[in-house]
């Protein structure tokens, strides 16, 4: 009986799996069912949405608590360019850079740790210590030595996002199950041979849900860093819009700030429905 | 699929593995004191590590009521999404209808970085608990409903056959097919929901806080007293440590059969 | 029909034992097997059964004891060189579930290394024999386990091996696809005469295609019995349970197998 192979699940009790996109529900195939999936949450969110107008209307909310659907709107439309624009743009600047570095280093960490058993018992540990604190209390500290440089930001989300993703390319890249090993070894399988023909393949899916977390995760740090170091970015205007009570502006930057999550993990989305083709079938 | 964890992080385990854990930690907090020390760094900028557990104990009384304010939101928050994130995935399971409708707004929270409503809920709640606690379920439950119900989704078809052969009730089958089966899957929702509900709290306390340990973080660095603001560094890694591997404590008790 | 070749034996084994930590498995196990033969294994649950084939097949190293092939010993180490001659089916089909059929069954040519066009005629060959010429494009998730499990068939045959090694093929697979199978296993062995060895827990299957059936005792097992079957193979592929040697010796077969469990029980 050939070893078991080493599961990472034992070193951190459990991997972390599955964040479905948002277009994946359980498909029957029918066009019924189809038609219906789209239906229902439109009809859901017409309803809120004159329901939120209605309720300003009729209880005559003042701007200030609640602004109506449309001021929202036009208070986007009008400070877009002017205020919401250029953070937006550097908030991306700073999710992208820290995306990215996490991505990479994720993907080497992995590499590294699953080389040898030992490194990836001792290290998968640290990672976990990484992942279950929010690194956005390290900011007031980075602060005094580096001061308002973004670096600090690239930092903490990088620091908040690869141990996830190595976490989870790891533990695909151990998931060999007993059998699978039994048919490598009936052919005779090389090392290189089982890595470029068989892991990599097989470690897809956990990748793929290592970097669709990690794309949450990064937005969230990302956010976070806005809010504790202040001056620019998407937070940044979300707290100062709120500390100035103009709430449609707040509405306004958290429906933009919305929108960058959702973006970004929809492209992480396509890039794994095309892929991972084995799954969708049948 | 893997037997029976072997391994334990904390208390009995492998001794080879544990060792160089235990090793590996120490070696930086070491290296850490030898910089410190060797480029003679001053405390205001960074303290050694014999300094921050010292004021760890030292500074325990006062950092305490802020340590136990983060730690009640988050668990309070915590156990809110998974009763509430649990019970909707329960619901959505034997509702379809109530599924289509309502999943494509879980699945738009769970991939959204709710925490950009904190400062809207402190501006609607005042600065006071309740919008920290708003926002860690905001957070959390989403992923814990999502995860629960992608593996109820999962379960073996043939054992829900089974279950329908005999007749059983939704409250049967739930209980005695879904659930047992889609643990793993609900505890991965469940762990992620902690790391975020965590994240939650901190920043909530960073935003708006007078009390919680991302508060005290923000006051101690603003007083350059870096001793204190790095246990509470630590202190927060701690509990979210701790959490963790509760949590995983109690995973290893539910899904290993 | 057994085919009986003067000289050294195709495959044997002399004396192999193999334990796992302090159970032993395996203990002396003695056997041979003549070029072209179909030889079925069985023995009682958890009598090493699947370690004897694996440690034939080369994915399982003997503790102690040889296993030569063709004369000569086998090389220790897992090598595709040494795969090469073999082709294995085991319980699960172990699919690539990325690769199409077309490519699963191509998986061992590339690890072979076999480009001639002579083998990439026998993908299509293979899969015709299978009946699966038509799936190609399919991915195993869009598969039956009846048909997965010819995938695995065709991919172990592709590359021509001198043996096939097949570990409880059809126990996956539903009763009345079980038949099919195996009697298109029996079909394929009468065409193309290859040594096929084959362990099963089902008496009437080995009988049906099993030229010779060679009993292990539980552990630490040894060879406890060896049956000839001398049934012609229309008469394997037609109402079997009528013939009388079939009758005669699956009651041996299955008395056989009930001592040895008792006696383990016993002792």
């Amino acid at each position: 009986m050939s070893k078991n192979d080493f599961s990472i699940q034992e070193v951190f009790g459990g991997g972390l799996t599955e964040v479905a996109p948002v277009s994946e529900l359980r498909v029957d195939g029918k066009k019924d069912e189809k038609l219906k999936k789209v239906l229902y949450p439109s009809i859901l969110l017409a309803v809120l949405i004159v329901l939120w107008e209605v309720c300003v209307l009729a209880f005559g909310m003042p701007q200030t608590v609640l602004p109506s659907p449309f001021s929202v709107a036009r208070a986007l439309a009008v400070n877009f360019k002017s205020l919401i624009l250029p953070e937006l743009i550097f908030t991306l600047e700073i999710i992208a850079a820290g995306y990215t570095i996490s991505v990479l280093a994720g993907f080497l960490l992995a590499a590294l740790c699953s080389q040898s058993r030992l490194l990836a018992r001792s290290a998968a540990p640290l990672a976990v210590m990484f992942m279950v604190t929010p690194t956005i209390i390290l900011i007031p500290i980075f602060m005094v030595f580096l001061g308002f440089s973004p670096i600090v930001r690239i930092i903490v989300v990088v620091l908040q996002c690869v141990p996830i993703i190595m976490l989870n390319t790891l533990t695909g890249f151990m998931s060999i199950e007993p059998q699978q090993r039994e048919m490598l070894a009936a052919h005779g399988c090389s090392r290189r041979q089982i890595l470029t023909k068989f892991t990599i393949f097989n470690a897809m899916p956990q990748i793929f849900t290592g970097l669709k977390i990690g794309c949450v995760i990064s937005t969230i740090a990302a956010l976070g860093a806005d809010f504790a170091m202040g001056k620019e970015g998407l937070g940044y205007r979300i707290k100062i819009s709120s500390s100035m009570v103009a709430i449609d502006m707040v509405f306004a930057t958290i429906i933009v700030a919305a929108l960058v999550g959702i973006v970004m993990f929809e492209i992480v989305s396509f890039i794994e429905r095309r892929v991972i083709v084995w799954k969708r079938g049948g | 699929m893997a037997e029976s964890s072997r391994i334990r992080l904390l208390g009995e385990g492998w001794f080879g593995g544990l060792a160089v854990q235990v090793a590996l930690l120490g070696a930086v907090l070491a290296l850490w004191y030898v910089l410190v020390v060797g480029f003679d760094v001053p405390e205001w900028q960074l303290p050694t590590p014999a300094r921050i557990f010292g004021s760890m104990v030292n500074d325990f009384t006062t950092i305490a009521p802020h340590l136990l304010s983060t730690s009640r939101n988050v668990l309070l928050g915590f156990f809110i999404s998974v009763a509430l994130g649990l019970s909707l995935a329960i619901v959505i399971y034997f509702n379809a209808p109530v599924g289509m409708t309502i999943t494509p707004f879980i699945n738009l929270m769970c991939i959204i970085p709710l925490i950009t409503i904190v400062p809207l809920l402190m501006l609607w709640l005042g600065f006071g608990n309740e919008a920290k606690l708003i926002a860690v379920v905001l957070q959390s439950f989403p992923i814990v409903n999502l995860n629960a119900f992608a593996s109820f989704s999962n379960v073996d078809p043939l054992r829900l056959e089974l279950m329908q052969s005999l007749k059983a009730t939704r409250y049967q089958t739930m209980r005695c097919c879904v659930l047992p089966d889609a643990m793993p899957g609900i505890f991965t929702g469940v762990k992620l929901a902690a790391i975020l509900a965590l994240i939650a709290e901190v920043t909530s306390e960073i935003v708006g806080g007078n009390t919680g340990l991302g508060a005290q973080i923000i006051q101690y660095t603003q007083y350059m007293k870096m001793p204190q603001a790095f246990a509470c560094v630590f202190y927060t890694a701690l509990f979210g440590a701790l959490f963790h591997q509760s949590l995983s404590f109690i995973e290893r008790q539910l899904v290993k059969k | 029909m057994v085919q009986k070749i003067d000289g050294d034996a195709y495959l044997s084994l002399e004396n192999v034992v193999k334990s796992y930590g302090k159970i032993a498995v395996l203990s002396g196990v003695n056997m041979r097997i003549d070029k072209g033969e179909f030889v079925c294994i069985l023995g009682n649950t958890g009598c090493g059964k699947s370690t004897l084939l694996k440690i034939m097949g080369g994915i399982e190293r003997e503790e102690r004891g040889e296993v030569i092939f063709q004369g000569i010993p086998m090389p220790r180490k897992n090598t595709a060189a040494r795969q090469r001659r073999f082709g294995m089916v085991f319980q699960q089909d172990s699919l690539m579930e990325w690769r199409t059929v077309d490519e699963n069954v191509r998986f061992p040519l590339e690890v072979f290394g076999l480009r001639d066009s002579r083998y990439l005629r026998r993908v299509d060959e293979t899969l015709e024999s299978v009946g699966l010429a038509k799936f190609r494009g399919l991915y195993p998730r869009e598969l039956s386990g009846g048909m997965r499990q010819r995938v695995a068939i065709a991919r172990a045959l592709v590359h021509d091996p001198e043996v096939l090694f097949l570990d409880q093929p059809f126990d996956a697979v539903d009763a009345i696809t079980r038949m099919t199978l195996s009697r298109e296993l029996l079909k394929m062995w009468q065409s193309t005469l290859k040594t096929i060895v084959m362990i099963t827990n089902s008496i009437e299957e080995a009988l049906m295609l099993g030229g010779r059936i060679i009993i292990l005792s539980d552990i630490p097992s040894s060879i406890s019995s060896v049956f000839e079957v001398s049934i012609p193979f229309e008469e394997r592929m037609g109402d079997l349970r009528k013939n009388r040697t079939f009758q005669l010796l699956r009651s041996e077969i299955r008395s056989t197998l009930d001592r040895q469990d008792q006696g383990g029980l016993d002792s």
